[in-house]
């Protein structure tokens, strides 16, 4: 029983200490960042499922309407959003166009601005690097597991441009 | 092709004449092959697949001081394809700290080097990152009469890479924390092979 406790003492220590993304100081609107590094801090999903709701909120809170600068390749993509990728982990961000709050697709309401964002994407190369200037959402999403949801939202095509880069 | 087919079959030779060789001596050096599979992984690449490595162990009094190299292994899985590699020659220190006719249990300490490999072919894409790195290890080893010794391996490997804004702006990152399960095979030397 003595032994049980130990283990499970260790076992919390050894969670509680592990290392944790958020906790670094990252300037979101400076250099491009990664896709990985902009969902380790806005999510620290390897330590999320242990926060409190207070920690959550203060995780929502420090990521949500901020300005970015984020860097990827570009996955897929569709009327109104596309999958920005870092390629090294598989590790994916949603970039919407001209969204509502949650992302959802409209194309109905297609602009010209967001068809000259499209245009840009399908002139790009697949290998180049997408840079982009946009405004994280980061809301807390309430499915079986609830996860911390972000996505891009970008509004013209001056928020977007390619490099042909080959790192990153 | 044929030299590599000349080296396997010479490598089996020499291996079946000493593995038959009843050895009684006091053993003096070792070279070693191991596999390990990362069990627990902290890191950017997540996906780590297996590590392989070699060295070479040579005792000084009741130490065994030594160098190896190994190669991790990591790929991305589905249609993105993208393969890591982990280069890290490392010069270690063998503590035993029990031993018997039948097994010994050691601890290895190892300081070296890791230089990170990143391709993918599909995008045109290559990136290589270095830093220090640092290995402890327990190590069982089941003795046999042979020249060949067989032993299992649990190690904490650790990475720091060295800071580079455009591979990631999160320490977090930097580090790359793996432990690793696996198997090894060490062909003893002895005092009187050496003379």
């Amino acid at each position: 029983m003595k032994n049980k406790s130990v283990l499970l003492i260790t076992i919390i220590l050894v969670i509680l200490l592990a290392p944790s993304c958020s906790r670094d100081d990252l300037v979101l609107n400076q250099d491009y960042v990664t896709v990985s590094d902009l969902r380790c801090y806005c999510r620290d999903e390897k330590t999320f499922f242990l926060k409190p709701q207070k920690e959550i909120n203060q995780l929502i809170e420090l990521c949500d309407n901020q300005n970015v600068k984020v860097k990827g390749h570009i996955a897929e993509y569709g009327l109104c959003y596309f999958i920005l990728l870092d390629l090294r982990n598989g590790e994916a961000i949603r970039v919407c166009i001209n969204p509502d709050y949650f992302c959802t697709c409209n194309p109905t309401s297609f602009s010209h601005e967001d068809s000259a964002i499209i245009n840009k994407i399908l002139n790009s190369n697949k290998t180049d690097m997408c840079y982009i200037n946009g405004v994280i959402r980061s809301y807390l999403r309430l499915t079986t597991v609830p996860t911390i949801e972000i996505h891009i939202a970008i509004e013209s095509a001056d928020d977007i441009f390619f490099e042909s880069d080959i790192n990153y | 092709m044929k030299t590599t087919k000349i080296i396997l079959i010479i490598s089996a030779v020499i291996c079946t004449t000493f593995a038959k060789t009843e050895i009684f001596a006091q053993e003096k050096s070792d070279i070693y092959l191991e596999l390990s599979k990362p069990l627990l992984e902290y890191s950017l690449f997540n996906r780590y697949i297996f590590d392989v490595g070699t060295g070479y162990n040579a005792k000084i009094n009741r130490l065994y001081v030594g160098a190896s190299l190994n190669m991790t292994y990591s790929k991305l899985k589905g249609e993105y394809n993208t393969q890591t590699y982990f280069i890290k020659p490392r010069v270690n220190i063998l503590l035993p700290i029990y031993g018997s006719n039948l097994s010994t249990f050691k601890i290895k300490l190892g300081l070296g080097y890791s230089v990170i490999s990143i391709n993918n072919k599909k995008y045109a894409f290559s990136d290589l990152q270095q830093g220090i790195n640092a290995i402890l290890e327990l190590k069982f080893n089941y003795i046999t009469k042979t020249r060949f010794d067989y032993y299992f391996i649990i190690n904490y490997d650790y990475t720091y890479l060295n800071k580079d804004k455009d591979f990631t702006q999160l320490d977090y990152y930097r580090n790359i924390h793996l432990v690793s399960f696996g198997i090894g095979a060490k062909l003893k030397f002895y005092e009187k092979d050496e003379k």
